[in-house]
């Protein structure tokens, strides 16, 4: 490939310098999904070097522009994407650092797992170009990997996994590594990635959704430590101990989402007895109540365990809390109702929270009113983290449960509430009907009442089960308060709500009940949203 | 407050808070002190363009100040091509205006301005073929034809790539 030599003319520059020509270039190129799916001659950066000798020149002079590297187009017939990687890579100069994305668009991939001849062809093609792309991994930024089967990630596993003693790291530059299979399988490596700390020393961001891909909390070089790490995603994790091991590895991060796929619930003990006791005073809570594990049913009761008091003090002198000081987002997803999410929100503390999201696939598991104290004995554990975002979906939490949620969190701007169900019940509580009336039920004194979420700006009911009549009532009571500027209102500190989120399919329907519309008239932000899950509105 | 005379020889008075939107003012104010009564020449920019730019820097006087030294956010901004309602109203103007407010950002440093600016441009230029590009910039096609006939060769080659 050869560079043209820069054009005398000052045709196309458009008046703008050079670097700026090159500015506006860089923020045209195209999507990771879009590179996908388009042929690379129809996008940025080859079509601008058909524009004019000077875009050509600039397009072809500046090895940014080519160094992210998207392959996959050509489906699961990687021997076709070797040659793509050799073009951008020469585009790329020889010392820019690499964005590399392998996320092959398959519509075979049950072929590639049964018919023994395309799945041969496919794992030894792409092993070549994994083993290609591992020779660069000096110049890797970022490097993304989707690939059907674990088995072909061979050579990427050799390469992190390298450490001698004198050799430098293998990936320096690595800041962001995501690595997904689609079918469950692989190599049984348990410590691939226990070299990570020396090979990828600037690693920040760490994706996985290879569920055998775990960390080994101790090697013959001691226990590793990313101190860079600030972003920690583990998707179908199977076991809390995997999820802690990784958090006790990785002590600055910032962002941790678990998405736990554990279909056993050995490790879903009780949680700390004691901690019940100081809770107890704070929320008002009924210690009768407080017996049984993680999904005791109130009402039938039919996971009680006679001795699960004397269990969970059992598991307490096992129980190693990790605190995690930098944590800003917290997000756990489930599964099942056997998964143990307990069990890790009771093992760790985040005394600098922002964001907490606690979501349950099996979504009706929310609509059973059970004690679920884990969420508020974890707030509490964290010294009442200074919480604006709360995301709580189908989780067996009880009135009571949630309002020591809420109690915990003050400065909360953001609530989402779904598949809960006392929802109305919570609604009425959050209701401010006026001055008079919030003192008589509080005490005189606002500030030594518990309004709960006095900083509420945003809730989401997209998920929720609902009497419409009682959100309007409660939208409208916040949405009025917070516009009021009278001494009294002032000397209750709250922030008036300022955006409703639903159901996008019920967005019509509530938009339409004359106090939320009214309210909406005003300057009220009303959204419809996609949800995860399902609604319902009576 | 500040006074600015630009390259046409109109003097602006100019709040404090506004005019350091620009780093280059900023900076020339700080080598002023609290003289007021001392004119700062902008050189390379001519009033209505300074107007305009006064304009954003008077909507933006508030915002948080980019850190000059943080890269991640500076790639984060170069990722997204999102501009909000008022900025999209703000550099609604012909392409020359663009073009000269572009460079006035630019000049002054002033790096969200040059960002809305490059942010707009890449906005009308996505999409579209060579051809495309080069009728809504006026730009001729002026590649020679040996240039041309490379540009075929490398279409061949990377047609199946």
């Amino acid at each position: 490939m050869t560079f043209d030599k820069q054009p005398s003319s000052k045709n196309g520059s458009l008046g703008l310098p050079s670097e700026i020509l090159v500015e506006i270039f860089s923020r045209c190129l195209p999507t990771d999904y879009v590179r996908l799916s388009t042929h690379p001659q129809l996008l940025p950066p080859f079509t601008f070097t058909r524009v004019c000798p000077l875009w050509r020149h600039l397009v072809l002079s500046t090895p940014r522009l080519w160094s992210r590297i998207v392959l996959g187009r050509h489906g699961t017939d990687s021997s076709k994407e070797l040659l793509t990687f050799e073009f951008w890579l020469e585009r790329a100069g020889e010392t820019q650092p690499l964005d590399i994305v392998l996320d092959p668009q398959i519509d075979d991939a049950l072929e590639v797992l049964l018919n023994e001849e395309v799945n041969a062809r496919y794992e030894r093609d792409t092993t070549m170009l994994i083993e290609r792309v591992c020779t660069n991994s000096q110049r890797w930024r970022s490097l993304v990997l989707d690939v059907p089967g674990a088995t072909v990630l061979g050579p990427l596993f050799l390469t992190l996994g390298t450490l001698e003693p004198n050799v430098l790291a293998t990936a320096p530059l690595l800041e962001e590594l995501e690595l997904t299979t689609a079918l469950l399988g692989g190599p049984d490596d348990t410590r691939t990635l226990h070299n990570i700390a020396t090979t990828c020393p600037r690693l920040r961001s760490l994706i996985l959704t290879c569920p055998t891909l775990l960390p080994s909390p101790v090697s013959s070089h001691g226990t590793p430590v990313l101190k860079n790490m600030r972003i920690l995603k583990l998707r179908f994790c199977t076991a809390v101990s995997h999820a802690l091991d990784w958090i006790g590895i990785c002590p600055n991060l910032d962002y941790l989402k678990v998405h736990l796929l554990c279909g056993t619930s050995e490790e879903d003990d009780d949680p700390e007895i004691d901690e019940f006791d100081g809770l107890d005073e704070e929320i008002d809570l009924d210690e009768s109540e407080l017996d049984g594990d993680g999904w005791v049913v109130i009402n039938s009761r039919p996971r009680v365990h006679t001795n699960s008091r004397a269990r969970g003090v059992e598991s307490i002198q096992d129980m190693n809390v990790r605190r995690v000081d930098h944590l800003t987002q917290l997000e756990i997803v489930t599964f099942s109702t056997s998964t143990p999410v307990g069990t890790l929100l009771d093992s760790l503390s985040a005394p600098s929270l922002r964001s907490l999201k606690v979501s349950s696939f099996y979504a009706r598991a929310g609509l059973l009113n059970t004690r679920w104290l884990h969420i508020p004995l974890f707030l509490h554990r964290s010294n009442m983290p200074p919480l604006e975002e709360l995301e709580i979906n189908g989780v067996p939490m009880n009135i009571d449960d949630m309002r020591a949620c809420l109690t915990l969190t003050p400065g909360l701007r953001k609530l989402s509430i779904g598949w809960f169900q006392e929802f109305d019940d919570l609604l009425q509580e959050m209701k401010i009907s006026d001055v008079h009336s919030f003192r008589s039920r509080h005490g005189h004194s606002g500030a030594d009442s518990t309004l709960l979420c006095p900083r509420l700006e945003t809730l989401n009911v997209a998920e929720a089960y609902f009497s419409i009549d009682i959100l309007a009532s409660m939208v409208f009571s916040r949405f009025a308060l917070g516009r009021r500027s009278s001494p009294e209102h002032c000397e209750l500190d709250v922030t008036g709500l300022k955006e409703l989120r639903v159901h996008k399919n019920a967005k019509e329907e509530i938009g339409r009940h004359p106090v939320i519309a009214n309210c909406v008239a005003e300057s009220l932000n009303l959204i419809g949203v996609e949800p995860l899950l399902n609604v319902r509105v009576h | 407050m500040v006074i600015i005379r630009t390259a046409d020889k109109e003097k602006f008075t100019v709040d404090r808070d506004v005019a350091e939107c620009s780093v280059l003012l900023k900076n020339l104010l700080e080598d002023v002190g609290e003289n007021e009564e001392e004119e700062i020449p902008v050189q390379n920019i001519n009033s209505s363009v300074f107007r305009k730019v006064l304009e954003w820097c008077e909507h933006h006087k508030n915002d948080p100040r980019p850190a000059s030294d943080d890269s991640a956010a500076e790639e984060s901004r170069r990722r997204t091509t999102d501009i909000s309602e008022w900025d999209q109203k703000f550099i609604a103007v012909d392409q020359e205006m663009l073009f000269e407010i572009i460079l006035a950002a630019n000049y002054l440093d002033i790096k969200p301005l040059l960002d809305v600016g490059c942010k707009t441009v890449a906005n009308m230029i996505k999409g579209k073929t060579p051809e495309e590009i080069r009728k809504l910039f006026n730009i001729t096609n002026d590649f020679t034809p040996e240039e041309e006939a490379q540009i075929r060769r490398e279409n061949e080659w990377a047609e199946d790539r």
